[in-house]
């Protein structure tokens, strides 16, 4: 019996030549940028989270709310502001996400952090009785928001890779929303942990 | 260079995908080109590449070097998209046939199997409970706006879009994945 190859089929290099030569023909004609192409991906990335998102959900749950935000100092990367600690600000630096992505669900919270290109990163999905902690502090453009979360449904809370800021920040996340509606927001999210 | 993409889009910066399209758009457009000019536009020739570049970018992590080379993995991801894409256009009933040399109109037997397909679909969405088929003749039918959906219902436009988005998945299990988005 003939063994099937495991390997990727080869085209030699006179074929992508060809292929070479004919796509440069059809690109002087057409205008595809760089950024439009980008923004396609930016495009699929978001129906990607937003169908994961979905996937998360139960029977008779709905996403009451989503929104943006960036990521806070508030309270835990403040800890780390002193001399002794700044050589960890470089692996905060490296390890942390600039933007979240935030559904609020009747039943839980699903968080994800957003990298280049709207690509999800790491992912934290929590029910609001899971929330031990939760603080907020209100600016003129922006809420702060903070949670300390016990759990995880996938029991895989790590909210940083590197072992050094483990103890700081594991279970805590901090995120400013800058969203138009942020007062309803914030006002779901205290309705909820009330009516726990 | 190519080993510089790979790092960079394993790491997902943004800058991988400009030295990819650098590097290699040629190679992608030519695939393509080769492959589906008969049948694909000039839009869905553009809308293929798009689609291309998202799957290596977010492929890449399935790419090993030990069964053979980038390029050569990349062109089979192209070979597989560009099918797809023919297929999609085959089945996709075109307001206007194509000036140069393609042969896009419907023959007898597609204008059939598409009547069925329609009547399928309708018997499907009246097995959709109540709320979700009014949300779904009121948007795909009467084309309203979710918003206008979600006043009249008195839900959230999340609420609906999330029923929307379930009664497609159940309408795809019924008709056996004949509508694809």
């Amino acid at each position: 019996m003939n063994e099937i190859s495991n390997e990727y089929e080869i085209f030699s290099d006179d074929t992508v030549e060809e292929f070479e030569q004919l796509g440069a023909a059809y690109k002087k004609n057409e205008k595809n940028s760089k950024a439009k192409t980008k923004q396609y991906i930016i495009k699929r990335n978001l129906k990607k989270m937003k169908e994961t998102a979905q996937g998360e959900l139960q029977e008779e749950e709905y996403i009451e709310a989503e929104c943006e935000g960036s990521l806070t100092a508030l309270n835990y990367l403040g800890n780390m502001t002193s001399a002794d600690y700044a050589f960890m600000m470089l692996a905060a630096y490296n390890d942390f996400p600039v933007k979240y992505h935030v559904y609020l669900t009747t039943k839980k919270v699903i968080i994800y952090e957003i990298g280049s290109l709207k690509h999800i990163g790491r992912q934290y999905v929590f029910e609001y009785t899971d929330i031990s902690h939760f603080k907020f502090k209100k600016y003129k453009d922006y809420i702060k928001l903070f949670f300390k979360v016990e759990k995880d449904k996938y029991n895989q809370f790590r909210t940083a890779g590197n072992w050094l800021l483990y103890p700081f920040v594991n279970r805590r996340i901090g995120i400013n929303i800058f969203n138009d509606d942020r007062e309803l927001i914030l006002k779901f999210i205290q309705r909820k942990l009330g009516s726990i | 260079m190519e080993e510089q993409i790979i790092d960079l889009l394993q790491k997902k910066q943004a800058k991988g995908i400009d030295l990819l399209m650098d590097r290699y758009s040629n190679l992608i457009y030519g695939v393509i080109y080769s492959m589906g000019h008969h049948q694909m536009k000039h839009e869905d020739i553009e809308e293929c590449y798009n689609d291309v570049i998202f799957n290596i970018w977010s492929k890449i992590d399935q790419y090993d070097s030990k069964r053979g080379t980038f390029r050569n993995w990349m062109i089979s991801i192209i070979k597989f998209k560009t099918i797809d894409y023919i297929r999609k256009c085959k089945k996709l009933p075109r307001d206007t046939v194509e000036e140069n040399d393609s042969v896009l109109g419907q023959s007898l037997e597609d204008a059939v199997i598409c009547k069925e397909n329609h009547s399928a679909l309708k018997k499907a969405i009246q097995k959709l409970n109540k709320v979700d088929e009014k949300i779904f003749t009121w948007r795909y039918l009467d084309e309203l706006s979710v918003e206008e959906i979600s006043t009249r219902l008195n839900m959230t436009p999340q609420a609906v879009y999330t029923r929307i988005s379930r009664s497609k998945g159940k309408l795809r299990k019924w008709i056996g994945g004949i509508y694809n988005e």
